[in-house]
């Protein structure tokens, strides 16, 4: 008896070596997983796709703290892998990266410096022709400019996508600036006057400089998700709205059941990022930016000013019609459409 | 990727498989009921697996250090209740992410309540070694990159159980068991939950020497 339960526990071994094989692969479809290790964090990268065409668009999660494979399957994700290979990275402290650190390490410049070991890391394993994209949703274009502007970094990628990425030094203002914005486009046009007449006298009463209070935060929260929502309810495509979809499309098998979220007080400090005018002109690289008009929480405001300051010869800025906060979801085949002819433009 | 698609994995499916085989055949090999008193080590097998999904393979044994109460039908080495030790050796598998190590000792209590069902509660300490899949690349003070196989970090793992099970004979038992644990000093938080389900069986391996017996039949 102890022989043949030796026989299984060897037999159950072998197949768990042999399932692990760590050479990289390069075919039209492929799935695998790589960590970066840095500063007390180990940090997976799920590699999907086309890894022959030696393209990699490196996703960087918004939240932080939602795990990169949240996207994974929804069909953006799986259009883009069918000609690149999509890299989903789980930043320290979020999805599945694991380890032992201060919360002191969750800093930009240790951020900045993981994202930086990762990209090193493509090149070391797929060859030094490898070309590389970031694609930074929300926070993740915040960390994707936070990149850029560090020293010579950018030289190591082939061009950037801000989904919704954020950049501003005062949310509420820009958010608010962009509700009067789009309030006085519907009165112009006559439609539901006296709902955003009521939109317009809240929003332009908001103290827009100092923060607000909680109570405040959540009647101004209400507005949003209640009033606006009905309002506008019919210009958005479905999908998301003001939040992200849910992935229906989550691989257990790999994910589970995540709790490993960026502990908030970090998460309020790196909020506090932001990048001026002289910043935002040392970036030199490739840039598509893709906001969502009906998006409250990363206006289009944001993009266009980062949009206005970049160095880059080669920019574009897309507002896109019938999205919220999440525009690949929402508008999949136009986002799709823009991302590719962009990478193919500069890989 | 939808739920559940098991078509890039071939290996994981023959991981469960296998498992599942060893399980039943070793049912199949101890269905015979004896009588004849003999020397045995319990062991103890079971499918284990992380949050019910992801699939592994736990094997351990059981050392009785107290057992109490009357002897029930025919069996002279039968005592309901006991406290024992549970050395155990564990892993599973996070299909494309991570496999787990588990080393871990478990002090149990057991009652017996009726037509030879049990019910077990113990607690236990454990070191998890988390296994990252795929190479590792650690940066080093150098800028340079270090590829490394086989990475892992360790994390202490202190747990509590509960497991319900029926006596098949007087070699064999199976349970049903889940464990709450806390994996600890996980990035910056002190302690992250995890649960493990395990579904397996308790055999008691007869040993050369026949003749008085050591065992304490579940």
């Amino acid at each position: 008896m102890f022989k043949a339960l030796l026989f299984v526990a060897s037999l159950m071994l072998c197949s768990l070596y042999i399932s692990c094989d760590h050479s990289p692969k390069f075919s039209e479809w492929e799935e695998e997983t790589f960590y970066v290790r840095n500063g007390g964090s180990d940090m997976p990268a799920f590699v999907r796709g086309n890894t022959a065409s030696k393209t990699f668009v490196v996703y960087l999660e918004g939240g932080p703290g939602f795990g990169s494979l949240s996207v994974e399957g929804h069909p953006f994700a799986n259009d883009l892998e069918k000609d690149y290979a999509m890299i989903y990275w789980d930043q320290r402290h979020t999805g599945n990266a694991h380890g032992h650190f201060n919360k002191e390490a969750i800093n930009i410049n240790t951020l900045v410096q993981d994202l930086d070991a990762l990209v090193k890391t493509i090149k070391l394993r797929y060859g030094d022709d490898s070309s590389i994209f970031l694609m930074g949703a929300s926070w993740g274009g915040r960390l994707a400019l936070s990149y850029l502007v560090t020293g010579q970094l950018q030289e190591d990628i082939q061009g950037w996508i801000s989904v919704a990425g954020v950049n501003t030094d005062n949310d509420y203002k820009d958010r608010n600036e962009w509700v009067l914005n789009l309030a006085a486009e519907e009165i112009n046009k006559g439609k539901q006057l006296e709902a955003w007449q009521e939109i317009v006298s809240y929003f332009s009463a908001l103290d827009t400089i100092n923060n607000l209070s909680p109570e405040e935060r959540a009647v101004r929260q209400n507005y949003i998700s209640q009033i606006l929502h009905e309002l506008i309810i019919d210009y958005i495509h479905p999908g998301t709205l003001l939040s992200r979809e849910t992935s229906n499309a989550h691989d257990f098998r790999v994910n589970g059941w995540n709790f490993n979220n960026c502990p908030l007080s970090a998460r309020d400090s790196l909020q506090q990022i932001y990048y001026g005018p002289e910043d935002l002109s040392i970036i030199k690289s490739p840039t598509l930016l893709i906001y969502g008009k009906y998006d409250f929480v990363v206006p289009g405001i944001q993009g266009q000013a980062i949009y206005d300051h970049l160095s880059s010869d080669s920019k574009y800025f897309k507002l896109y019609e019938h999205s919220g906060h999440g525009p690949m979801y929402t508008e999949a085949e136009l986002f799709v459409s823009d991302v590719t002819s962009f990478i193919d433009l500069h890989k | 990727m939808p739920f559940l698609m098991f078509h890039h994995t071939s290996h994981f499916k023959s991981l469960a498989y296998i498992g599942l085989f060893g399980l039943l055949f070793s049912i199949k090999s101890l269905a015979q009921d004896s009588s004849q008193p003999v020397k045995t080590i319990p062991i103890v097998v079971s499918y284990f697996s992380h949050e019910y999904i992801h699939p592994g393979l736990k094997l351990g044994t059981e050392h009785v250090i107290h057992q109490w109460g009357k002897a029930k039908n025919s069996n002279r080495h039968y005592k309901p209740n006991r406290i024992s030790l549970h050395p155990q050796l564990a892993f599973n598998v996070h299909y494309e992410n991570h496999s787990v190590w588990i080393a871990n000792l478990e002090l149990s209590v057991q009652h017996q309540l009726f037509l030879g069902w049990h019910l077990a509660y113990s607690l236990g300490i454990g070191n998890l070694r988390h296994l990252n899949w795929g190479t590792t690349y650690e940066l080093q003070d150098d800028g340079s990159l270090e590829a490394k196989r086989w990475a892992s970090r360790s994390y202490f793992l202190p747990n509590v159980n509960a497991e319900i099970g029926k006596r098949i004979n007087s070699k064999c038992s199976a349970f049903s068991k889940i464990t709450a644990a806390a994996r600890t000093n996980y990035n910056t938080i002190p302690i992250l939950p995890q649960v493990y389900w395990e579904i397996g069986i308790k055999i008691h391996v007869p040993t050369k020497s026949k003749g008085s017996s050591t065992s304490k039949p579940a």
